[in-house]
């Protein structure tokens, strides 16, 4: 069952830089592991997620689509979160939000 | 409080430089005491306005040239970004949810740009470049509201 199921932990920014990088190592893996039945994203790591990371997260899930496999995100940040609720990415796949927030949203980030 | 402002960054069209735009306006933004969220809504449509400059306007060519500028006058923000790439030869089409000439792609940079910008504006001319303008309001600091009693 373990090898099933594969969890994944990208960090950092998924832009369009990263999001190429990440794809590529991702497709990589996904090849290696043709029995792979479920794939699981954990974005605890990732600070900013903007459409080109969304793209990677779809390519992802027409790949596992695709072998009848399974995919989920966890651990997303409030604003992560918010993005990928408004991408309609919740309609394809379980996506989970992070249960603690390490920074308060509603916090002023600039000079007091 | 932040005094008015404006900044000009022209870039190399390399998706790294996607980040340090970013990274720019963090910085410029400082001063005028935003939220978190709305300091990501901003991020997040200049990602997608720089990000379609690269993609779309230069098909991914790396010695191409970006041209963001970023302004703040009473708070409201502009930001303008710049390409001198293909052009958009249907905007109002462009501008569809789900609409995109790439099957990698999802087709919801200008629904972000839309989404978390309070009004946007697009000029292109097919061969020439495009340009979009965006603008926000910053809300008041918690200092201002706590200044203003």
């Amino acid at each position: 069952m373990e090898k099933d199921t594969l969890t994944l932990y990208p960090q950092g920014d998924l832009d369009m830089a990263s999001a190429k990088k990440v794809k590529e190592s991702l497709d990589s893996i996904l090849c290696s592991r043709g029995g792979l039945k479920q794939l699981i994203i954990n974005l605890g790591d990732v600070h900013f997620i903007d459409s080109s990371g969304l793209g990677m997260l779809i390519g992802c899930y027409k790949t596992m689509y695709g072998r009848q496999g399974k995919m989920m995100i966890c651990d997303a940040s409030d604003n992560v979160y918010r993005v990928l609720e408004l991408s309609g990415m919740k309609k394809l796949m379980p996506v989970m939000r992070q249960e603690s927030q390490k920074t308060a949203r509603g916090e002023s980030y600039g000079k007091r | 409080m932040g005094n008015d402002n404006r900044v000009e960054l022209r870039v190399k069209s390399i998706g790294e430089n996607v980040s340090l735009v970013r990274m720019m306006a963090s910085g410029f933004l400082y001063p005028y005491d935003v939220t978190f969220d709305v300091l990501d809504e901003i991020k997040i449509a200049l990602s997608e306005a720089v990000s379609n400059c690269m993609i779309h306007g230069y098909d991914n060519a790396e010695d191409q040239e970006v041209v963001v500028t970023m302004e703040v006058q009473n708070r409201h923000l502009t930001i303008q970004v710049q390409d001198t790439g293909v052009g958009i030869v249907d905007i109002a089409r462009a501008m569809e949810p789900a609409f995109s000439t790439r099957e990698e792609h999802m087709g919801l940079g200008f629904v972000f740009m839309q989404t978390f910008m309070d009004h946007i504006e697009v000029c292109s001319e097919p061969g020439k470049g495009t340009t979009v303008i965006m603008r926000k309001q910053l809300p008041a600091g918690e200092q201002q509201m706590s200044d203003a009693g």
